[in-house]
C-alpha cells in the first residue's frame, strides 16, 4: 500500500475520530471511574483503527458504542476475575444530578432514585437513546439487534422510568 | 407522576447531559488530541485497507437501514424472557478467546439450525461451548460449558419444540416471510397479518400493541415480538427506497 494511501486512511480515520470522539467518551464517562476514561477511548479507537474497514460508514457511532461496550465489559471482566467473582459486566455511573444540577429539585431527585432501579439494560438504552441521541439505526448496530427490537426496548425502558417514578410519586417503593 | 409534572422521561432527557453529538476541535482539546496520536502511534504498523470516505452519518438514513434490516428479518422476537435462546438466530459469534477482544470476533451466519459451534471452526480449540449474550447474540467461545456463567453469559439451549420458546420461534419465522418491507403493510393491513399468524401457532392469548406514531415518513410496520410481556408490537418504518 502507497503512503499516498496511508496518508488518505489516516485522514479519513481522522475525521471519523473528530466526529464520534465525544460520542465515545461521553458513553465510556458513565461506565468507567474518570481515571479510565482515556485508556477506554483510546482503546476503542485502536479497534477502529485496525478494523477501519469493517466500520460501517452511516452507522459508525453505533459500531463505535459496540465496540465501547465491549471494551469496558472485557475490562471490568478482567478487573472481577481478579477479586474472585463475577458482578455485572457493565456498571453505569450514575450522573450526580442532584449535586450537580441545577434542576435539582424533588423531581429530579424523584427521577434519580427511579433510574437507580432499573435494570442496567434500560438505563443503557435511555442513556443512548436520550442525551447521547444514537439513532435506531445506530442502536441496532450497537447491540447486535435488529432496528424492530430496539424500538421494543426502548420503547419498554421508557414505560418503566415513568411506572417507577409514579409508584413514588404515589409514596410507594419500586422493587 | 403528579398533574404538572415533567413526563420523567423529557425531564431524564434535559439534565445537562455531556454533548455527545459534536465534533472534536483537535486544536483547542489537548487529551482528544493526545489520544489520537497515541492511536495511530501505537497502531503505526497497521495499514489498514483504504475504503470510502467517511460519510455524514444521517439520522434520517434510518429509512434505508431499517428497511434493509426488515426484509431480511422481517420480524424479531426480543426474547429477554428466553434467556437461553438467542434474539438473533440469522448469525453467530465466533469468539477467539473467552476473554473476547472485540478484534477478534468473527460473526458467521446461520440458517438458526445447524449446531452455531460447527460454524465456527478456526478458533484453535476442540472444546467450544455455545452461550447467549446479553444482547441475545449466539457467541461460540472457546471452553467448556461452564465458560458461559464464569464469563457472565448464559448456556445456549435449543428450544423444546411444544414450549412457547418453539411457538415464538416459529412466530417470528411466519411473521418475517409475510411482514417485510419489500411490501409495505399498513397498521390495519399488519395487525390482520400478524393477529392471524399468532393465533396459528397458538399465541393467541398475545396482544398486539402500537409503538409510535405512523406518518407519512413512516408508513409501513414492522412486527416484533416481546415474550417477557407475551405482547407483539407494531412499529412504524419507511418504506423501502
Amino acid at each position: 500500500m502507497t503512503s499516498h494511501n496511508n496518508s488518505a486512511n489516516e485522514a479519513a480515520f481522522t475525521s471519523l475520530y473528530r466526529e464520534h470522539y465525544s460520542a465515545v467518551r461521553a458513553y465510556a464517562s458513565v461506565c468507567v471511574p474518570h481515571s479510565e476514561i482515556d485508556d477506554i477511548v483510546a482503546d476503542v479507537f485502536v479497534v477502529c483503527w485496525r478494523r477501519f474497514r469493517d466500520v460501517p460508514s452511516d452507522w459508525a457511532r453505533g459500531w463505535l458504542i459496540g465496540v465501547t461496550r465491549n471494551v469496558v465489559r472485557a475490562r471490568n471482566r478482567s478487573a472481577r476475575r481478579s477479586e474472585g467473582f463475577i458482578d455485572h459486566l457493565i456498571r453505569l455511573r450514575p450522573p450526580n444530578w442532584v449535586e450537580d444540577n441545577h434542576m435539582a429539585n424533588e423531581e429530579v431527585r424523584q427521577l434519580n432514585e427511579a433510574f437507580s432501579k432499573l435494570s442496567l439494560g434500560d438505563q443503557e438504552l435511555l442513556l443512548l437513546a436520550g442525551p447521547h441521541e444514537l439513532s435506531v439505526g445506530d442502536l441496532a448496530i450497537a447491540f447486535g439487534i435488529k432496528p424492530g427490537a430496539v424500538k421494543v426496548r426502548v420503547h419498554r425502558a421508557r414505560q418503566r422510568l415513568r411506572n417507577a417514578v409514579a409508584v413514588l410519586d404515589a409514596g410507594g417503593e419500586v422493587a | 407522576m403528579s398533574a404538572g409534572q415533567t413526563d420523567p422521561v423529557e425531564l431524564f432527557n434535559n439534565l445537562g447531559w455531556p454533548t455527545a453529538d459534536i465534533a472534536v476541535d483537535l486544536k483547542s482539546d489537548a487529551i482528544a488530541a493526545s489520544i489520537l496520536d497515541r492511536v495511530l502511534n501505537e497502531e503505526g504498523n497497521v495499514v489498514p485497507l483504504l475504503r470510502t470516505p467517511q460519510r455524514r452519518r444521517r439520522r434520517l438514513g434510518l429509512i434505508a437501514f431499517s428497511t434493509v434490516m426488515i426484509g431480511t428479518a422481517g420480524t424479531v422476537a426480543a426474547a429477554t424472557l428466553l434467556r437461553s435462546s438467542p434474539d438473533d438466530n440469522r448469525s453467530v459469534s465466533c469468539w477467539a478467546t473467552a476473554e473476547n477482544p472485540p478484534s477478534q470476533q468473527d460473526v458467521v451466519a446461520w440458517d438458526g439450525e445447524k449446531e452455531p459451534s460447527s460454524l465456527c471452526e478456526g478458533s484453535g480449540t476442540d472444546l467450544k461451548a455455545v452461550c447467549v449474550t446479553e444482547a441475545g447474540i449466539t457467541a461460540v467461545v472457546p471452553g467448556p460449558p461452564s465458560i458461559c456463567a464464569e464469563i457472565g453469559l448464559t448456556e445456549f439451549r435449543t428450544p423444546e419444540p411444544e414450549s412457547d420458546n418453539a411457538r415464538i420461534a416459529r412466530a417470528d419465522e411466519l411473521l418475517g416471510a409475510e411482514l417485510n418491507a419489500t411490501t409495505c403493510q399498513d397498521e390495519d393491513e399488519s395487525y390482520k397479518v400478524a393477529r392471524r399468524l399468532l393465533d396459528q401457532v397458538g399465541l393467541d392469548d398475545w396482544p398486539i400493541e402500537t409503538i409510535g406514531q405512523f406518518s407519512r415518513g413512516e408508513p409501513c410496520a414492522t412486527v416484533a415480538l416481546d415474550p417477557p410481556n407475551r405482547t407483539a408490537y407494531l412499529a412504524p418504518v419507511p418504506p423501502s427506497p
